[in-house]
């Protein structure tokens, strides 16, 4: 049976010898072993990486706690301009080239009116002066990432 | 009466398909790809709203692409489409009409799968020159990844099928479910009372589900290829051919995507990252090893043995490429130390040394996994060569017996061809020299015969009318 079905005599004949695929012969066994080893080391390279993900931290200079927000913005509008004042826990290297106005109509949602000029993709929409937070798009001459 | 369609011919007897139900199994992979898009689906439509105004949390707020849309009408049509074809391939099935059954099987992998291919071709399509200028080195790799076949090598077109599943395919499914994730995950686990906390989790976990399924993407599409096209495939140096060539093309569409959408501010670091240092070292050698556990796979008898082959490859393929994202922010942390007074140094000299701590130790293992398939391949062509020379059908003589059992010599003939009779006469000579192998690998009867024909003798069989098996070119 062939892939799409009953087909007329294939003349190209079939990779299997006539004594099988596991047949005697020097080749005709798969690397069992060697493939054991290769998945054997791909499952610890899953663990290290899961613990090396879930306790590094990301280039992104976070604080452990931040500050009340209010919940629904547009209704209490916030101060005038973003605070120009980073509150005193925040780490001094904190980016500060963030927009520094909300809409008045921010949406509590996903957006249907958000302003045309925003950028689409992700993570593509990240300030450039922002360091990249995901792991797979290192900020500077990135090596490689799986972000596709 | 009855109809050419349901007119099947009896086929000569043969040795048992290594593989029962191929089409079940295609069928099941794309099944999978869908079932993944799907609940991706649900689970962005049940995410909590997020209503913080932090200015990084925009990126959870934004709209979807067009492309995206696109790709969801086509999947949404396509599933129906599906449905409807499964109907009327039951039918067709039970009725014997063999050309109607190829038909709705094709169809039904074609709806299911192209609509991925919408994302990928949005990103090339945005950078033509970019796209074209990752093209050059990745027709480079792809080159050098079809001649490391010493011996049998699988049809250039396959290998080329492989790269265009990784540019469209494979790559466009990685794009969407990683901005699935972008978009919902924020909603379930992002806690703005501790965001250092739940960031951190967030991002090991988009970096845990990009590399997982940008691998299900490329490793879909070498499993494909060889269920369809195993005749040509001989085990784990097709298998890691396949996959690399997967590789190579998904690593094309995320470089362009990254030079012109992600990082656009540093295109030329992100080249000489992405399209020079990791072209051959970081998603070729994952796909890779996916691939030729597949090819293994393809190898062994039915039952468990062929599963845990399979699973060993994909298990190589995701660990190695989740180790090599966790580690390179790190790495590249230390990289910026070393090199702060040289930024261009840091780039030419320090991204290759990451990038060979990082994925070195599976470049390794795909080194070692074709040195030992090249090996097993020259054992048996070592074994069955006298058997073929005193045969006497003379496809094979003694003198070309050494000659194709010497990669080196091949090459070195192949360079003189070229010098003396040009692209023509070369390519005569290798499908010459790979009709000669795959006799020696499989004798089947008509392979002799194949091979006469080449070399302009006259067959030996009394009906020679079988073609020349095109599969076997370069």
């Amino acid at each position: 049976m062939s892939f799409f079905g009953p087909e007329p005599p294939d003349p190209a004949g079939r990779p299997d010898s006539p004594d099988g695929p596991d047949g005697p012969g020097p080749d005709r066994q798969p690397p069992r072993r060697l493939m054991a080893v290769v998945g054997g080391l791909g499952a610890a390279a899953i663990v290290l990486g899961a613990l090396v993900g879930f306790t590094s931290d990301p280039p992104i200079p976070l604080p452990e706690k931040m500050p009340t927000m209010p919940s629904r913005p547009g209704m209490a509008p916030p101060p005038s301009g973003w605070p120009t004042e980073l509150p005193s826990d925040f780490p001094t290297d904190f980016p500060t080239g963030l927009p520094s106005d909300l809409p008045s109509d921010f949406p509590t949602g996903l957006p249907s009116d958000f302003p045309t000029d925003f950028p689409t993709g992700l993570p593509s929409d990240f300030p450039t002066d922002f360091p990249s937070g995901f792991p797979t798009a290192p900020p500077g001459p990135a090596p490689q990432g799986g972000t596709p | 009466m009855t109809s050419p369609d349901s007119v099947v011919p009896s086929p000569p007897p043969r040795p048992p398909d290594p593989f029962r139900r191929p089409w079940h199994i295609a069928l099941g992979i794309a099944l999978v790809l869908s079932a993944a898009f799907a609940t991706a689906q649900v689970l962005y439509w049940a995410a909590p709203e997020i209503t913080s105004p932090l200015p990084w949390m925009r990126i959870y707020l934004l709209p979807q692409p067009p492309a995206l849309r696109l790709t969801r009408v086509l999947l949404y049509s396509g599933w129906g489409v599906a449905l409807v074809l499964a109907a009327v391939l039951y039918g067709a099935t039970r009725a014997g009409r063999v050309r109607v059954v190829r038909v709705c099987r094709a169809a039904i992998l074609t709806v299911l799968l192209l609509p991925y291919a919408v994302m990928a071709l949005d990103t090339l399509a945005g950078a033509p020159l970019t796209a074209l200028l990752c093209l050059a080195t990745s027709a480079v790799a792809l080159l050098a990844v079809h001649r490391v076949q010493l011996y049998l090598r699988l049809p250039a077109r396959l290998t080329l099928l492989a790269f265009a599943w990784g540019a469209l395919v494979g790559s466009g499914f990685a794009i969407v479910m990683s901005m699935w994730f972008g978009w919902y995950a924020g909603g379930y686990l992002l806690d703005f009372e501790r965001p250092r906390g739940s960031i951190r989790t967030l991002l090991a976990l988009f970096a845990l589900n990009a590399d997982f399924f940008s691998e299900v993407g490329k490793a879909a599409g070498v499993a494909l290829v060889l269920l369809v096209f195993r005749r040509y495939v001989d085990g784990v140096v097709s298998g890691l051919v396949l996959g690399a060539a997967s590789g190579i093309g998904l690593n094309l569409t995320e470089t362009v995507r990254y030079m012109a959408e992600i990082e656009p501010g540093q295109p030329a670091a992100q080249f000489w990252t992405r399209q020079v240092v990791g072209l051959l070292t970081v998603h070729a050698v994952f796909s890779g090893l996916a691939g030729a556990g597949f090819g293994a796979a393809l190898r062994a008898g039915p039952g468990r043995g062929r599963v845990s082959l399979c699973l060993s490859g994909l298990l190589a393929a995701f660990g190695g490429h989740l180790l090599f994202d966790t580690l390179m922010p790190l790495l590249d942390r230390r990289r910026r130390d070393l090199f702060s007074g040289a930024e261009t140094l840091g780039v030419l000299v320090g991204v290759p040394l990451v990038t060979l701590i990082a994925a070195g130790p599976f470049v390794v293992l795909c080194l070692l996994l074709l040195r030992r398939g090249l090996r097993d391949q020259a054992a048996v062509l070592r074994a069955a060569l006298p058997v073929e020379t005193a045969s006497g059908t003379g496809a094979v003589t003694p003198a070309e017996g050494g000659l194709l059992l010497s990669p080196g010599r091949r090459l070195l003939l192949e360079l003189a061809v070229w010098r003396r009779d040009g692209t023509a006469g070369l390519r005569h000579l290798i499908r010459l020299q790979q009709a000669q192998l795959r006799l020696l690998h499989d004798p089947l009867p008509h392979r002799s015969d194949e091979v006469r024909q080449l070399k302009g003798l006259p067959p030996l069989s009394p009906n020679p009318t079988l073609p020349i098996d095109q599969g076997v070119s370069s």
